[in-house]
């Protein structure tokens, strides 16, 4: 009695031990199958990487972008006065402030400037140095202007000046 | 096996024993049985430990090659800041068995030539019906289109993938870099020289890197183009080397031709006999050219390491030209008056250099050629090297001595030039040239030719052509150019060809601490407006060398400083010029 328990035991012992086994193997074979497809998919992506690149670099190819350079772009290579050795170099070109010409705001309008208006910029020896765009005077005002039509807004063919 | 236990044995029971015998039989059996027993876990180790190296140890066994890889069937070629220049890809080749066609060829044509715009439907139709057993239809198609193809449902046409060698820049050093057959084998360029390299399985992985930089190639090809394209030139050729290192940055040979279809012109007709303008023919190595005056250097570098000149006002009679064994030397430029060694320089005196020479004297100034690398194909990696022409040792008499000095009697090709120029302003060290990058610690120490001293001169002397001399036109403020031009005869199957000349310009900067060389070459410029018809070096390629300085230096990393600059004090007695 003793010997069949013991047999039974070692049977059972040894059933769940292969089925167990077999458990593993089969996700270790599932796991690797997994792993061997994942691997196929990335060498195609990098083969597709790899094909995209090539196009990729033909069309920005050093004789295309010469093409596009001597149609389009027309860049020059910098003189060698355009290079700067330094940033003190860099900062000897600003300007002093007293040497400074005096800022002359321009603005933009949305009509054409009356042909009467004394050019200020050519005769005073101003420079522009600062442009804004499209405020026309009767928007310019403060608060919102009132949307009738019985009172149009402020010439906006009148130049303005600006100021300083 | 069995084991018996001897006690049991009926037979040997039949046979009374000794008490002793019995139970030293007894003990010997049980000795036994353990050893068997000690037996089964000893195998199950073994079987384990097998397990674990063949599981661990070895790892898994390689994986299935090229189909579960990525590397490419052919190594990539790279610049030298890893830009490709060749690479491979997997592309679609449709083919097709006209013998096993089974719709209507007129039909299928029609069908194809809509998928294939390259093709025309008569082109497709002639191959369809050619009734040969094998023909490819296309290659180097798309997928979108191979997937069209496929879906005609044509059991004769079948897709194959095959590797394709792609050269993204289109004929940028085509020569250099060469191309590949059907088979995929190198035919000339770097693809043959590194084929092995390129084909190997293991190495392939790694692209390989060459010293080209790209932007250079492109500079010098394009300034060279316009200029070809301006004299109505026959060719050009232009190498930019970096000195210290013997690394070849660019490397450009016109007319060139388009590696990615190499067997076709630019106007798509297929290359012959008749028609092939040597668009191939890498003029910098394989090409052998009289060099001219550039090679006036080399005469007086010899002459101050050898101590004929040991000082460098030291005069030369060019009163008149030298007449020796009925051959006349004589100046383009003459000052029918005694020079000094910078003025026979920066006026290209023949006569005073051929003096000079004679001074040096046959064996010296073959020897210095030799320490050059002048006498040899250049130590060079491709595999198109021309075989220097120049005579024989008992043939080299004064005459060659003096012709030899002045750069006519002696072919080399312009590589082997710009390795000169390297060796002449790089403090004195011959290195051979590369074409594969070369990183500081692997630049070879190179061969000392020429002093310290000599090499400084020389670089004094060379600037003083540019300044004061008939190179002026290559002059880039800031970046200290220094040079020599050059003008020989061209020679065409060992005989020169009258009216034509080979013009060119070697040039280094920044002289004073010199990076670069820049040599050009052009074969038989004709002369134009921009040029006031002259076809001299100095008018044709010098304007061509500020250029390309000026395109290069910057991406180079050479910074402009014209606050610097050689001291050419006492060069020359007085503000001498010369003019073209």
């Amino acid at each position: 009695m003793r010997q069949y328990l013991s047999a039974m035991v070692w049977i059972t012992a040894t059933t769940v031990i292969v089925a167990s086994a077999q458990v593993v193997t089969t996700r270790a074979a599932a796991e690797r199958r997994a792993v061997t497809r994942l691997n196929i998919e990335l060498v195609d992506n990098k083969v597709r990487i790899r094909e995209l690149e090539a196009e990729m670099r033909t069309r920005a190819g050093m004789q295309e972008m010469q093409r596009w350079n001597d149609a389009v772009f027309q860049m020059a290579a910098p003189q060698s006065g355009q290079i700067l050795r330094s940033p003190v170099q860099l900062a000897s070109f600003a300007a002093q402030p007293e040497a400074a010409p005096r800022v002359q705001m321009a603005v933009a309008v949305d009509a054409p400037l009356a042909p009467a208006a004394p050019p200020p910029v050519a005769e005073m020896g101003a420079r522009v140095v600062k442009t804004s765009f499209g405020v026309p005077a009767a928007a310019a005002d403060p608060g919102l202007p009132e949307a009738t039509a019985d009172t149009p807004p402020a010439d906006p063919a009148e130049p303005r000046d600006g100021g300083e | 096996m069995m084991a018996t236990i001897p006690g049991d044995d009926p037979l040997i029971r039949a046979i009374p024993a000794a008490a002793g015998e019995r139970v030293t039989a007894r003990s010997q059996a049980r000795q036994r049985l353990a050893f068997i027993i000690m037996l089964f876990p000893v195998l199950a180790l073994v079987i384990l430990v097998r397990l674990i190296d063949l599981a661990v140890i070895q790892g898994l066994p390689e994986s299935g090659g090229t189909t579960i890889s990525a590397a490419p069937p052919r190594g990539d070629i790279l610049d030298r800041n890893g830009v490709e220049l060749a690479r491979t890809f997997e592309a679609y080749a449709i083919t097709v068995m006209p013998r096993r066609l089974t719709s209507d060829p007129e039909v299928l044509a029609t069908r194809l030539a809509a998928i294939l715009p390259e093709r025309s439907r008569e082109e497709i139709l002639a191959d369809l019906t050619s009734g040969k057993s094998f023909r490819y239809l296309a290659r180097r198609v798309l997928p979108g289109q191979a997937r069209r193809i496929n879906d005609l449902g044509e059991p004769a046409i079948e897709l194959a993938r095959e590797a394709e060698r792609l050269y993204p820049n289109y004929s940028l050093a085509a020569q250099a870099l060469g191309y590949t057959n059907d088979k995929g084998h190198g035919l000339i360029g770097v693809e043959k020289s590194f084929d092995a390299r390129l084909a190997d399985p293991v190495q392939r992985a790694a692209p390989l890197m060459l010293s080209l930089d790209v932007r250079v190639q492109q500079a010098m090809q394009n300034e060279l183009q316009a200029l070809v394209v301006d004299q109505n030139a026959k060719g050009a050729a232009g190498v930019v080397m970096d000195v210290n290192s013997g690394e070849v940055l660019a490397m450009v040979s016109l007319p060139d031709f388009n590696p990615n279809v190499p067997g076709k012109r630019s106007d798509g007709t297929a290359y012959t006999t008749a028609n092939d303008d040597g668009s191939r023919f890498n003029r910098v190595t394989l090409g052998g050219y009289e060099l001219g005056s550039t090679f006036k250097a080399f005469t007086i570098a010899t002459a101050l390491e050898t101590g004929v000149l040991t000082n460098l006002q030291k005069q030369y009679d060019a009163t008149r030209p030298l007449e020796l064994a009925g051959f006349r030397i004589r100046d383009d430029h003459a000052k029918n008056r005694w020079l000094t060694v910078p003025e026979i320089f920066i006026y290209s005196s023949n006569i005073g250099t051929a003096r000079m020479a004679l001074e040096v004297g046959r064996t010296r100034q073959r020897d210095f050629l030799d320490k050059l690398g002048f006498l040899k194909p250049i130590e060079f990696e491709l595999q198109e090297k021309t075989r220097p022409q120049y005579p024989a040792l008992s043939n080299w008499g004064q005459l060659a001595t003096m012709t030899i000095s002045y750069g006519h009697g002696l072919t080399v090709s312009p590589l082997h030039l710009a390795n000169g120029y390297a060796t002449l302003v790089n403090g004195g060290f011959y290195r051979p040239p590369t074409i594969l990058k070369r990183d500081a610690a692997t630049a070879p120490a190179g061969v000392r030719v020429f002093s310290e001293k000599t090499s400084l001169e020389m670089r004094r002397l060379l600037r003083l052509v540019v300044t004061k001399g008939t190179g002026r036109k290559a002059d880039v403020p800031g970046y200290r150019v220094g040079g020599k031009t050059g003008t020989a005869e061209k020679i065409e199957n060992g005989r020169y060809v009258h009216g034509q000349n080979v013009v060119n310009f070697a040039a280094v900067f920044p002289v004073d601490a010199p990076r670069y060389v820049v040599v050009a070459m052009i074969d038989d410029p004709r002369g134009s407006k921009s040029t006031y018809g002259f076809r001299t070096a100095g008018m044709v390629v010098a304007p061509t060398i500020h250029r390309i300085i000026e395109r290069i230096a910057p991406p180079l990393g050479v910074a402009p400083d014209t606050g610097r600059d050689l001291n050419l004090a006492g060069l020359l007695p007085s503000t001498a010029d010369v003019k073209e």
